[in-house]
């Protein structure tokens, strides 16, 4: 650490300072601004699954290993998730509980709009690759959380087109989806997939 | 960044002020730990504004404040006295200090004049006096800030080293004091992620967000050794110096 202050009693510098005794800007407004949105959200889809959702579902290791096990498709980080042909319903409705709490959270871990996209997308994700709805939400609020999410400009082509084409199939009348909101049979771990106590 | 780049003798006691100076009234050893390891911490603020306010010399306006520590804060135990619950701290020292320094002038003018001549203030003198008096102190009150931000950072590193946590030290450092300290360019989420290999978004806003929290817990305490213990009080304090900062910052 820099030991001395700077002297200068400058006003530039002190409106600077002066940060450092804002108790709301050094502990409770976000911590990432919206320059900041696109990596943040490039950084997330390449995280990998098990340790974000190790609060949303302790088994998740063992699931995640019998869902690999099922599939010849790599599993391992949120963007194999959403790049997953047959993705896992349980799975998704895991990411979209992480994406909540996360947009909820007192602590902010991402930021809203972010967290606003990856809830977003995981639903998405249902409607286009599985036909089914992970959402309560009714469909017309659904489609409009799903154009927003695609309207940022921050969000990359692939996953704009996601969002574009969920928006779509919602938008049709025609279109019936099977509901599945997460309170559904789980996945059953067979006694050798459960973890050792 | 250098392990003990932090200048020696510029830390708080870990007392608080008032136990140390009623203390300090009838130990002579108490008393001279305390100016040697409590006071120096708020020298600088205090003669900052000697400096400023009364154009005194930086030998010169040591020499007042050294004085002006030993007799009134030690001596006449002016802090032990002070009603601190009002928030008023700063106020207190800053009006007893341009009392003594008007004293000293005083008595240095007296001492100048012929015998005979009455002590009498020269209209000069009166006049700032009164202005002194009245107006507050950008030099104190900037200096004081600066010792208070500077102490809560320096516990902070201590208690991030203290607990093997140096990650949220680095981190807070690099956001946050680096842009709003020293007024370095803000390094933006990408360079924080490539600097400390954070695997996840959830992980660095963690070791931040724990670490905005830990540095403002630390400011309130700070601030409590002198305002005393009452959280609305530290509160209050700290809005006080950042008004004040914001005012000159304009």
């Amino acid at each position: 650490m820099r030991g001395r202050f700077p002297e200068s009693f400058d006003p530039s510098r002190l409106r600077q300072l002066c940060q450092m005794l804002d108790l709301d800007t050094v502990s409770e407004t976000d911590s990432w601004g919206p320059e900041d949105f696109a990596p943040i959200l490039e950084h997330q889809l390449s995280a990998a699954l098990e340790p974000d959702l190790a609060d949303i579902d302790s088994e998740i290791g063992p699931k995640l290993n019998m869902w690999r096990r099922r599939s010849e498709h790599p599993l391992q980080r949120f963007s194999d998730l959403l790049a997953h042909p047959q993705p896992p319903l349980e799975l998704l409705n895991m990411v979209k509980r992480f994406a909540k709490r996360a947009r909820g959270a007192a602590d902010k871990l991402l930021p809203e709009e972010v967290a606003t996209v990856l809830y977003f997308a995981v639903i998405a994700i249902g409607v286009i690759r599985c036909g089914v709805l992970i959402s309560r939400t009714d469909r017309e609020k659904l489609h409009q959380g799903l154009v927003w999410a695609a309207g940022q400009d921050w969000v990359d082509r692939p996953l704009r087109t996601v969002l574009e084409k969920a928006a779509t199939s919602l938008a049709s009348e025609n279109v019936e989806f099977r509901p599945d909101v997460g309170a559904g049979p789980k996945a059953p771990l067979s006694p050798e997939e459960r973890p050792s106590k | 960044m250098a392990e003990n780049s932090q200048p020696e003798g510029r830390q708080f006691p870990p007392t608080r002020w008032s136990l140390v100076a009623q203390a300090a009234r009838t130990n002579p050893e108490v008393k001279r730990e305390a100016l040697e390891t409590l006071l120096p911490k708020y020298l600088s603020a205090l003669t900052s504004h000697v400096r400023y306010r009364w154009r005194m010399a930086n030998d010169r306006a040591d020499d007042v404040v050294q004085e002006f520590v030993a007799t009134m804060i030690l001596e006449k135990g002016l802090i032990a006295s002070a009603d601190r619950d009002r928030g008023k701290f700063r106020a207190l020292l800053l009006t007893a200090l341009d009392r003594f320094v008007i004293n000293q002038l005083r008595d240095q003018a007296a001492k100048k004049r012929a015998p005979g001549q009455g002590p009498i203030l020269s209209l000069d003198e009166r006049l700032v006096r009164q202005r002194t008096l009245s107006e507050p102190s950008l030099a104190f009150d900037v200096e004081w800030a600066k010792n208070v931000i500077a102490e809560a950072l320096r516990q902070m590193r201590q208690e991030c080293q203290a607990g093997d946590r140096m990650d949220i030290w680095n981190v807070f450092e690099c956001r946050i004091v680096g842009p709003f300290v020293h007024g370095d360019p803000m390094p933006n989420y990408r360079e924080i992620v490539e600097r400390f290999g954070f695997q996840s978004p959830s992980q660095a806003s963690n070791a931040l967000i724990t670490g905005k929290r830990m540095y403002a817990r630390l400011l309130k305490s700070v601030v409590a050794q002198y305002v005393g213990d009452i959280a609305c009080n530290s509160e209050s304090e700290i809005r006080g110096l950042r008004a004040v900062l914001a005012q000159h910052g304009q």
